[in-house]
């Protein structure tokens, strides 16, 4: 019995040494962050139920930001418009490449006189960890770590292990919700789409 | 006592059994992350199907008669080579990347390479308001061309971002000559190899 054994080691030791196992490579084209992405396949595409809907005043929060700050949502009110993105987790595919584009897109947003304002289900820590390794953006990202997922339940977009769907929530100066996506998990949502959506409430 | 020795027999068959499995269970997700087997030198480039640019001094660089809105294919390009490269707006290294191929671009453009070597770039999973935000934050002359639904990155074997291909777009037509995955270096020297593959 002894010598299947041994086979089943050296077999295993192989494969784990080959470079075609290596696990470093994420699905989505791109990022500086390639070599430090976790890969978790394919998710269920949505696993939540949205508790806001379209035309309702946008639940408040208020939330710590990774610059020491809080960030509370209706201190833009009357003054900005607000993009909500919500994003499943740091140090994620998909995730790492979002936010640096949207990180190239400022003026787009400043255009259509909006900020944007990122928010995750990570802790202050990992978060600052992952945007220091992005080389920073230009727009408060938040951390709905504790009480866990507490405003991404309130909008109905956290998921049941704890993460929050890839989500967009457009709320314009009078803090009304006027625009909903909640994105399949595993791909980008098109960030033209977005700017057509900014584009309507300032016409 | 007697049973012992089977039972033995049998934990070291489930223990062989599992560490057979092990392997396919671990890394059964890590196939559908890799990217294909890229690009070899003297492959022929699949047949890349563009719209033709907006802009009429984008479409005259590269010799297209077409009119805005219809297609055309690479091999319509007036250039005997062409450098695309594939990048993604949402790449951070494709976006540390811009100035440099922005600053290869230029020294092309504007030396005796200019006629012989044509430059675009393919944007995968980009829609064209997202090539236009990538265009417009870096300034880039040259044609770009979005590829939102991943036809044209499936087509090229779904490489990771940037990548560059020269491929000669006539005689023979559309053989690669040259790949490079990632980030290129120094322009200098990406530009010598480009010259010296095109010699």
């Amino acid at each position: 019995m002894r010598f299947p054994l041994f086979i089943s080691i050296a077999f295993l030791g192989l494969l784990l040494v080959s470079p075609g196992t290596q696990p470093a490579l994420a699905r989505s084209a791109g990022g500086t962050l390639s070599k430090e992405i976790f890969e978790p396949g394919r998710l269920k595409p949505r696993d939540s139920q949205l508790k806001v809907k379209i035309g309702q005043t946008a639940p408040d929060f208020t939330l710590p930001e990774i610059g020491g700050g809080k960030v509370t949502l209706s201190s833009y009110r009357g003054k900005k418009n607000v993009v909500i993105s919500f994003v499943p987790a740091a140090w994620t595919p998909v995730c790492s490449d979002q936010w640096p584009g949207y990180n190239l897109a400022e003026d787009e947003f400043q255009k259509r006189d909006a900020v944007l304002l990122g928010i995750t289900e990570d802790n202050i820590p990992s978060l600052w960890a992952w945007i220091q390794a992005m080389g920073g953006v230009w727009f408060p990202v938040a951390s709905d770590f504790w009480p866990h997922g507490k405003v991404a339940q309130l909008y109905g977009v956290l998921r049941g292990d704890g993460l929050a769907e890839r989500a967009l929530f457009l709320v314009d100066k009078k803090g009304v919700i006027r625009y909903i996506d909640v994105h399949d998990i595993n791909e980008r949502p098109d960030l033209g789409v977005l700017a057509a959506e900014l584009d309507k409430l300032n016409k | 006592m007697g049973k012992l020795p089977n039972a033995a027999g049998s934990w070291r068959r489930g223990v062989s059994l599992f560490l057979l499995l092990i392997p396919f269970i671990a890394f059964a997700p890590i196939g559908y992350a890799q990217a294909k087997e890229p690009f070899k030198q003297g492959e022929t480039l699949p047949d890349l199907v563009l719209a033709v640019p907006g802009e009429a001094s984008q479409a005259a660089y590269l010799g297209l008669q077409s009119e805005k809105g219809q297609t055309f294919r690479i091999g319509q390009i007036k250039q005997p080579w062409v450098l695309i490269e594939v990048f993604n707006m949402y790449c951070t290294i494709c976006q540390g990347e811009a100035e440099k191929v922005n600053r290869l671009y230029e020294k092309i453009s504007q030396g005796p390479l200019n006629d012989k070597l044509a430059v675009i770039g393919i944007g995968v999973g980009n829609s064209p308001f997202e090539v236009k935000v990538f265009r417009n934050r870096y300034r880039i002359k040259f044609p770009l061309f979005a590829d939102g639904d991943f036809k044209l990155h499936k087509l090229l074997k779904e490489p990771r971002t940037p990548y560059f291909l020269l491929v000669r777009v006539h005689e023979p037509s559309l053989r690669i000559a040259l790949t490079n995955l990632g980030a290129f270096g120094q322009v200098p020297d990406f530009l010598a190899d480009l010259e010296k593959t095109m010699k």
